[in-house]
């Protein structure tokens, strides 16, 4: 399986400052990839270096095989691009939109677009710039899927979207992925809806980077609760990988089995009481790992 | 795709255009009825004297006026295309950024060319219709730098509205704001006339580092 | 390759445009500013004697020598250009070469005529229409035309104002007259004061394509021509026309060659003036006619060059001051380390845009040198200002303007913030 995405030994600086040194990840084609990472973890740059709107201080980036720096046009053909905040042109309706980018793609699919478009019940001369904010998203996403990509990338697509829009998008970002031989490549804030989505995950945490497959992740990483009697300050450490407290219960995570993790607590001087396994969603492994500040 | 292009210019600029072209005709009515009434008080020997050997040029009012086409115009292609760095969705279509670059600019500069070509007509036809063909051509001579800071002043919009640092905005800001002042120098008819040929030739490099604003617009960060 | 050229072209555009403007701010703040030194033959001491401007309306009034005069001296050493002033103080009249002079007589004897560069044919923009008096002994007041007349390639044509269309009958008698005197179309130069302040008028002098001159007037709406006896065709870059109450002259040609010849009054013969080395192009010359002797001064860049003459334009002393500059050496020098050149758009030789480039003095080569060291100490910098070949070459060639222009295009010198 070929990769979609290849990064090497990826810098960057910024002000003198430096975002991130070395980093190295690869998105095979036909995967969904989510990039998860606290705010001000350098997610945006990354985005923008993959978009080709940004060119890194050193290092690779590859997109279908060339620089996303420098993309030929007949790769960025091939990728389509969700940019924050829904960017479209605010100045035209819907008709003249699908017009404008039917023009720019010899393959565009009128259909997928207006399909998506009647969904929404507006008049078709209707202005994007009078739309709501998940309205505009809807036209992006129309825009995005009759160009038919090969690629896609998504940067924060959920931001400013209630749960309908963005179950939306889930279902419409299924159905894509389900083409096959699409590679999606998304950041979103809103962890949760990811894991309906993605099966790898690229956690970005001070300037390191962590792939995994999310079944593996969901598998091997793990959340017990325990009530405890007093303030619990636990180390990080190789067993304890994160924990919350909300009064008394605390979670714990860890990529150890529960005995693994009594003795520790045990070693530590803890009493944990009713220790077990709680269910995990995504969002809890991603505080877990990542913290929450 | 150059349609596509065209049309989303086009939309952009449509409004603005129509208002530019009423300010323009508005301010060549404007001249042909303050020559008309000039004409009616005063002797029409000594307009002409007032003209040809006093310098007077009657259509001095609107020697703004191109200049604020072309940056009206240039504002209405690319503030939109700025704000929240929306011209990443030009730059990613499928097509070479400087050919598009290439198609924005020759479409804008199309659009300021022909109101200006309609502003010089009606100049000359204006100044016809009460002075010597001389005084006509002269009065069009006169018009050409203002038009050409028009031009100016939409290829310097446009480089500052790309240009993603403030400092080099400044600067750039500045070095056009000297080369469109140099346009406004002189007195009387066809100060400039000499000069002409230089000052067009710099339309070139004005073009082209239009260019460079576009490649550092995209490289810009977010 | 448009990467290199785009680049280029906005050095290229700053350069220019700083070179333009900042050494005219220069100027602006350090007073570069050179006024010509008034140069007179003075009939008193028989020499030249010349007033300096040091700026700020003080001046220094010397003689050939370099005596220094007070300012009621040297207006005493020049009775003829300052005859109100001795008029004022009672030193009138007074005795000269035998000749008693009172202020009458002086002012009814005397006249000036200025040529500059910058109003010399060529020099501006002129619309080539003018009004032609018509001279009517029994109407004491010039009254302005309501035509004006053009020269095209074979006619003088006559266009109405009122109506703005040609006037068929002034255009065909004006044309046919001037074809019966020998005149060879199209005109070459047109010489004539289109005003009516002026005392009385004497129509236009015209040069045709053959090098000959004819005098053109209009009495009593009929042409009056008449063809200049040339002993050769002149090469005529401009005349000038006085209509003077003394009427000693018509007015002036110049040649392109810088020959300066009066027109006779009476008999249209050509008084050579005694100039040497003027060029009409670039020199102003002054023509200052005095009871007893006439003076030219030529002022050029490095020097002003007086002429006397006596009544009958023969030379009898000439001149030459060399001009002060009117700058520091610090100043100078500065300015030089500052701008390797300056563009200019103005010109004091023409009444129009003139684009000149001036390149500065060995100083400049100084300022360069340490625009390369400042170049190479930044190129050190971090983030980095890396040095390229082209930046250099601007850097060579514009000095400090260069580097400026290089450091707002280097792409890590400002980090982009958006």
């Amino acid at each position: 399986m070929k990769n979609v995405i290849e990064v090497h030994n990826l810098c960057h600086r910024y002000n003198g400052r430096s975002i991130y040194e070395n980093l190295n990840f690869s998105v095979p084609e036909g995967s969904v990839c989510g990039l998860l990472g606290k705010n001000g973890q350098g997610k945006t740059t990354l985005v923008n270096i993959l978009m080709g709107f940004l060119k890194p201080t050193s290092g690779t980036c590859l997109v279908l095989g060339e620089n996303s720096h420098n993309l030929s046009p007949a790769v960025r053909h091939r990728v389509g691009l969700l940019h924050e905040g829904h960017l479209a042109y605010e100045f035209m309706t819907i008709t003249q939109t699908e017009k404008f980018f039917r023009g720019c793609y010899p393959g565009w699919k009128s259909e997928v677009f207006f399909h998506l478009m009647d969904k929404m019940g507006l008049p078709h001369n209707h202005r994007v710039g009078n739309m709501s904010c998940g309205q505009r998203s809807q036209v992006v996403l129309g825009v995005i899927m009759a160009q038919s990509p090969d690629l896609l990338i998504l940067d924060d697509y959920s931001m400013g979207l209630d749960a309908g829009y963005r179950r939306l998008f889930l279902d419409v970002l299924h159905d894509f992925a389900a083409q096959g031989n699409k590679t999606i490549f998304v950041t979103s804030h809103i962890v949760q809806d990811l894991e309906q989505l993605v099966d790898t995950i690229i956690f970005l945490d001070k300037g390191e980077i962590m792939q995994v497959g999310l079944d593996q992740f969901m598998r091997t990483f793990r959340k017990y609760v325990f009530q405890c009697e007093r303030d619990a300050s636990l180390p990080k450490d190789e067993v304890i990988r994160g924990f919350e407290q909300r009064g008394r219960q605390v979670a714990l995570y860890s990529y150890e089995d529960m005995e693994a993790v009594d003795r520790h607590l045990a070693s530590l001087g803890i009493q944990a009481h009713q220790l077990c396994r709680a269910p995990m969603s995504l969002e809890d492994g991603f505080i877990g790992l990542m913290g929450k500040y | 795709m150059w349609r596509s292009i065209l049309l989303k210019e086009w939309l952009k600029i449509r409004w603005f255009l129509a208002a530019a072209l009423i300010v323009n005709l508005g301010f060549i009515i404007k001249i042909f009825v303050d020559i008309r009434s000039i004409l009616s008080a005063e002797h029409a020997q000594m307009v002409w004297y007032q003209a040809v050997h006093l310098h007077t040029v009657f259509h001095h009012d609107m020697r703004y006026v191109p200049l604020l086409t072309g940056l009206t115009l240039a504002a209405a292609q690319f503030f939109p295309e700025i704000l929240g760095r929306r011209m990443r969705i030009a730059l990613h279509l499928p097509m070479a950024r400087d050919g598009m670059m290439f198609f924005c600019l020759a479409f804008g500069l199309g659009v300021v060319g022909a109101i200006f070509l309609v502003d010089a007509l009606f100049i000359h036809l204006t100044m016809r219709a009460y002075f010597p063909f001389e005084v006509a051509v002269s009065a069009v001579m006169t018009a050409l730098p203002w038009f050409l800071a028009g031009v100016w002043g939409y290829l310097g919009a446009v480089a500052v509205l790309l240009e993603t640092a403030w400092p080099r905005r400044v600067f750039f800001f500045l070095v056009f704001s000297v080369l469109i002042a140099m346009l406004y120098s002189g007195v009387g008819y066809g100060w400039l006339t000499p000069a002409l040929p230089w000052l067009g030739a710099l339309l070139l490099p004005a073009f082209l580092c239009v260019f460079e604003s576009a490649r550092r617009f995209q490289r810009g960060g977010a | 390759m448009l990467k290199t050229l785009s680049r280029l072209s906005f050095l290229v555009l700053a350069i220019l445009a700083m070179s333009y403007i900042l050494p005219l701010s220069f100027d602006k703040v350090f007073g570069k500013h050179n006024e010509d030194p008034l140069l007179f033959y003075s009939p008193v001491l028989h020499q030249f004697v010349y007033q300096e401007s040091l700026g700020g309306h003080r001046f220094n009034y010397l003689d050939e020598e370099g005596r220094s005069y007070s300012r009621q001296e040297f207006e005493a050493l020049l009775p003829f250009v300052y005859s109100r002033n001795l008029e004022r103080r009672d030193l009138l009249p007074m005795v000269l070469e035998g000749r008693s002079f009172d202020a009458q007589s002086i002012s009814e004897d005397r006249q000036g005529l200025e040529i500059r560069a910058r109003h010399v044919r060529g020099q501006k923009p002129r619309i080539q229409l003018y009004p032609l008096f018509n001279n009517d002994p029994q109407v004491a007041m010039m009254r302005f035309p309501v035509e004006v007349f053009r020269f095209t390639p074979n006619a003088m044509e006559f266009i109405d104002a009122d109506h703005n269309r040609l006037d068929p009958h002034l255009t065909g008698r004006f044309t046919e007259a001037l074809k019966d005197k020998g005149f060879v179309f199209p005109a070459e130069v047109i010489g004539g004061r289109p005003t009516n302040l002026k005392p009385f008028d004497d129509g236009y002098f015209i040069g045709d394509s053959m090098g000959q001159v004819f005098h053109v007037k209009r009495v009593l709406n009929e042409p009056q021509i008449f063809r200049l006896p040339l002993d050769s065709p002149l090469d005529i870059l401009d005349v000038v026309v006085t209509e003077h109450e003394r009427r000693e002259f018509h007015g002036v040609i110049i040649t392109r060659q810088g020959e300066v010849f009066l027109i006779r009054w009476g008999d249209y013969g050509l008084i050579p003036l005694p100039v040497k080395d003027y060029d009409p192009r670039s020199m102003d010359l002054k023509l200052l006619i005095d009871p007893l002797y006439r003076t030219v001064t030529v002022s050029s860049r490095g020097a002003v060059t007086g002429v006397a003459m006596d009544a009958g334009y023969q030379v009898i002393r000439r001149y030459e001051l060399p001009r002060r500059e009117a700058a520091s050496d610090l100043v100078r020098h500065s300015r030089d380390f500052l701008f390797p050149f300056q563009l200019t758009l103005e010109s004091p030789h023409h009444g129009q845009a003139h684009v000149g480039l001036h390149v500065g003095g060995p100083w400049s080569l100084a300022g360069i040198l340490l625009a390369f060291a400042l170049f190479f100490l930044l190129s050190r910098r971090d983030p980095p200002f890396p040095a390229n070949k082209g930046d250099l070459a601007v850097v060579a060639l514009s000095g400090l303007l260069g580097l400026t222009a290089v450091a707002f295009m280097k792409g890590d010198f400002f980090p982009s913030a958006a």
